[in-house]
């Protein structure tokens, strides 16, 4: 019941199926070896959701990191794949930490402060995230 | 909004929730719960997926069960074993794969699981994994980020570097296929090739000259940029591996029961016929030593010096049951046996002075289940 829609979140952040599937999969084996200091009182969901999303942030800051560090290399430098969905192409132009925050409200349905709760963030940060993630959307998506 | 976060398509998502159940519930079966907190209450979703997992794991392992593999691992295994990877007892990196896919050890024991891969192969600096998985091969870092991907129709197996970096070979179904090490140029060089991974000669100029062997038990030597065929020879077995000497002097063919040589132009050298089957072998780098398994009710790792033919071989190891892969540290220090009937690693010292170092549970450290991880390969000191 959890798997499709953080498998969906995970790759809306990161915008690559092979990553995205890692993601999701290491964060359901993260929270099964993590089940000892869960607090069994608060919701499953949120508890996993967040492993999901910090380690996708990750994935995509590694990945930058990486391609500005390559001087030489035998490997062509990462390619997104062709985007023809044009939900998925506006939200490859946010930044990864804006395609988060839209994820965690817009799919799985949290709150600005639940968010900030989620992320560890101030919840003004959440809310400026929000609302600028979603005016370049809405200039981007077909009305 | 949330109707156009749903609508976007996710590839490969039922694919991947498939994949996905096996490798977590395995992880689950294998968790070791501690004591549980007061006033606790399970919800609902791990309630349902601890029964579930609990009872197959009842299923399993019977008390009478337990006393079996107890006595058996009284014959079987070594008893000084660690119970868990701590550290690599020389330089380089491991790579492994399980049934949850293909991991990094690195020289503390540390591991990184890279994706749900299948089959993998370090690049020549060990900066990047060739990794295939059903119909898709990619490339990936250390880290698990893909750099490129590419798919085909068949199935897609056993890739191999070149020395330089600059060639992937590998297989298609029946097929030998070329790719370039950036992914582009991918083409088809030959048909009805055996299941065999195919071997680059290694070399210090960029040439790029692959040994394979056809379905019909042909050793081929080809310089693949102008395709041009360099040998061809008939094998008097079929081959389950092609290798190469460090040096790129001694191409050999193991079969079951013998192992054939040849020079580095494809030129016979010799063969040692072995009285029981061979499973898998091994170059010592540096050198012309060979490392093989010999299995049939035990399993002996024994050594034969390609050079001197005729000479007995040395053995370094030998266990009950069967061992299913091994590999050499990149220094030549140690040898790796995976020991599957015993679930343990061994970290087998080839001169004296040191003490075998084993490593117990290894399914479980590599959430493999009943599949035992597979050595691919010990790379690099850097």
């Amino acid at each position: 019941m959890h798997w499709p829609k953080l498998h969906r979140a995970a790759y809306l952040v990161v915008h690559d199926a092979a990553a995205a599937e890692d993601i999701a999969q290491e964060s359901f084996v993260a929270a099964v070896r993590r089940l000892d200091t869960f607090d069994r009182e608060r919701p499953f969901g949120p508890w996993l959701h967040r492993i999901a999303v910090n380690r996708a942030i990750d994935s995509l800051r590694v990945r930058r990191l990486r391609a500005e560090a390559e001087l030489e290399d035998a490997v062509a430098p990462l390619r997104l794949p062709d985007v023809s969905d044009d939900a998925l192409a506006a939200l490859a132009d946010l930044a990864p930490e804006h395609r988060a925050v839209i994820v965690l409200r817009h799919l799985l349905g949290y709150t600005p402060g639940e968010i900030a709760e989620l992320l560890d963030l101030p919840r003004g940060t959440v809310n400026s995230r929000l609302r600028r993630g979603l005016d370049t959307l809405r200039e981007r998506l077909p009305s | 909004m949330r109707r156009e976060l749903e609508r976007i398509e996710v590839p490969g998502e039922e694919a991947a929730e498939g994949r996905a159940w096996e490798v977590v519930s395995r992880a689950f079966a294998e968790h070791r719960p501690g004591p549980a907190p007061r006033r606790s209450r399970l919800r609902p979703v791990v309630v349902a997926l601890a029964a579930a997992l609990v009872a197959l794991a009842l299923v399993a392992v019977s008390l009478a069960g337990s006393r079996i593999v107890h006595s058996v691992r009284e014959a079987v295994g070594l008893k000084t074993a660690a119970p868990a990877l701590t550290r690599l007892p020389t330089g380089g990196r491991l790579l492994v794969t399980s049934a949850a896919g293909t991991w990094i050890v690195q020289p503390d024991g540390s591991k990184r699981l890279l994706g749900s891969y299948r089959q993998a192969a370090w690049s020549p600096h060990g900066l990047f994994v060739a990794v295939a998985r059903g119909h898709e091969l990619a490339a990936v870092d250390p880290h698990g980020t893909v750099r490129w991907s590419l798919a085909r129709s068949g199935g897609i197996r056993v890739p191999r570097w070149a020395p330089d970096g600059y060639r992937i070979a590998y297989l298609d179904g029946s097929s030998l296929r070329i790719v370039a090490g950036d992914g582009t140029g991918d083409r088809s060089f030959a048909a009805n090739v055996a299941r065999v991974a195919p071997a680059w000669r290694p070399s210090t100029a960029h040439e790029h000259v692959l040994a394979f062997a056809s379905a019909s038990r042909e050793l081929e030597l080809y310089a693949v940029d102008g395709s041009t065929l360099l040998a061809r020879r008939h094998l008097p077995a079929a081959p389950v591996q092609l290798l190469w000497s460090s040096d790129g002097k001694r191409l050999v063919a193991l079969s079951a029961h013998a192992i054939s040589m040849f020079d580095r132009d494809g030129r016979p050298s010799g063969s040692i016929h072995i009285g029981r089957r061979a499973a898998t072998a091994a170059f010592e780098p540096h050198s012309h030593r060979l490392a093989v398994i010999l299995g049939g009710g035990r399993s002996d790792v024994v050594v034969f010096d390609v050079d001197r033919n005729g000479r007995p071989p040395r053995e370094i190891f030998g266990g009950t049951g069967s061992f299913s892969g091994l590999a050499w540290s990149p220094d030549a220090r140690w040898v790796l046996i995976a020991w599957p009937t015993a679930n343990q690693w061994l970290f087998v010292p080839t001169a004296g002075g040191r003490r075998i170092a084993a490593v117990s549970g290894i399914s479980a450290q590599f959430v493999s289940g009943p599949i035992f991880p597979a050595l691919d390969d010990w790379c690099c000191t850097s």
